[in-house]
């Protein structure tokens, strides 16, 4: 019994410091912009799942996609790491994508409940789009197509530790706590 | 000039597929198979985009399929190539508007479409939207003519041709 907890236990700082290391990539891998993808890169790795193709295909979709300020793309990242891991293979298996599709809305809104607490949000986020996040953060939203407003946004941290790269960080660790154990 | 002909068979075959549910692989499906881009792991990660993102009426799963292919096509594949994820995002961005345009014309939708959310495409189709997390409204939904032939079927058609014109035409084909 001795032996079985301690085996526990080690599993269990392991599995921790590998969240924490995927958390970690996540957050750098932002620095080079394209939030989908830092996070998605960052689960592809620590997770062992996935190839090129799946990253490249995330390539558009950051910036709540194609910086349309909607769906934030750090979370989109995630979903794909979701979809990576337990995802439909072929079109008639419905039973495989209505699963995936809970546990993706199950995802999304712990995603959500991180960032009003890492942030410490007045409110409560209304949704996971790019521009509530935005406001939820700096108190104001910003046209992230719009060179001169992209520009401000990076003015007021939008690209910093405290913006987007703690955002990927949260999404990552969010979809790497849950699809770790569904791996092993 | 593209080839239209294999715009429309793409087209088609994304508006087949959405009859088994899931408009983000019903789009990238069609796209895979007919621009012989991608493989079932990039199917595979578009499953939970439905009904705008995990059926939450955030952005449009069809629209965000489209969006995987031309990530598939001509889309970063390492991290520091920051050249190519400007160039990918200014065409993504303009797919997205292309949609929009090709969704306002074809429903002939009243007022211009304020965003490509979910809930925005079913506020233009049918003057209300539904939560499509929530078994009762989504039957609803379904029933109110969603997954017919004028709904998202229709929908992933357009989405999946925008894409398909705008990757040929790249490809000059």
């Amino acid at each position: 019994m001795a032996r079985f907890n301690i085996r526990f236990y080690q599993v269990y700082a392991m599995d921790e410091i590998l969240i924490k290391e995927i958390r970690r990539r996540a957050h750098f891998y932002d620095t080079y912009s394209g939030c989908s993808q830092a996070v998605l890169l960052a689960l592809q790795e620590g997770l062992a799942i996935g190839n090129t193709e799946s990253f490249s295909a995330a390539t558009v979709l950051s910036g709540g996609v194609s910086r349309r300020g909607e769906t934030c793309g750090a979370l989109i990242g995630a979903m794909m790491a979701l979809g990576l891991v337990e995802g439909r293979r072929r079109m008639n298996d419905t039973s495989v994508y209505a699963v995936a599709c809970s546990e993706g809305d199950e995802m999304a809104k712990e995603f959500q409940r991180r960032v009003e607490k890492e942030f410490g949000l007045k409110e409560p986020l209304k949704t996971t789009l790019c521009w509530d996040i935005q406001k939820g953060i700096y108190g104001r939203s910003f046209d992230l197509r719009d060179t001169e407003q992209r520009n401000n946004f990076y003015a007021c941290g939008g690209h910093g530790d405290n913006g987007c790269l703690k955002v990927c960080g949260i999404a990552a660790e969010v979809a790497a706590e849950r699809l770790l154990p569904k791996i092993k | 000039m593209v080839d239209s002909k294999k715009v429309k068979a793409i087209r088609s075959k994304a508006h087949t597929n959405e009859n088994m549910s899931g408009c983000s692989q019903a789009v990238l499906a069609a796209l895979q198979e007919g621009l012989d881009i991608g493989d079932v792991q990039s199917l595979k990660a578009a499953t939970a985009f439905a009904g705008g993102m995990a059926r939450r009426g955030e952005s449009c799963g069809a629209l965000v399929g489209a969006l995987m292919a031309l990530g598939l096509e001509k889309g970063r594949e390492k991290l520091v190539d920051l050249p190519r994820l400007q160039s990918t995002i200014a065409d993504g961005y303009t797919l997205g508007n292309e949609f929009m345009r090709r969704l306002e014309k074809e429903y002939a939708v009243k007022k211009p479409l304020p965003s490509t959310l979910c809930r925005d495409l079913q506020q233009a189709i049918y003057g209300r939207s539904w939560n499509l997390a929530d078994a009762e409204q989504r039957t609803d939904f379904i029933n109110s003519g969603g997954h017919g032939d004028d709904g998202c079927l229709k929908v992933c058609g357009i989405a999946a041709e925008v894409a398909a014109e705008m990757i040929l035409k790249k490809r000059g084909s």
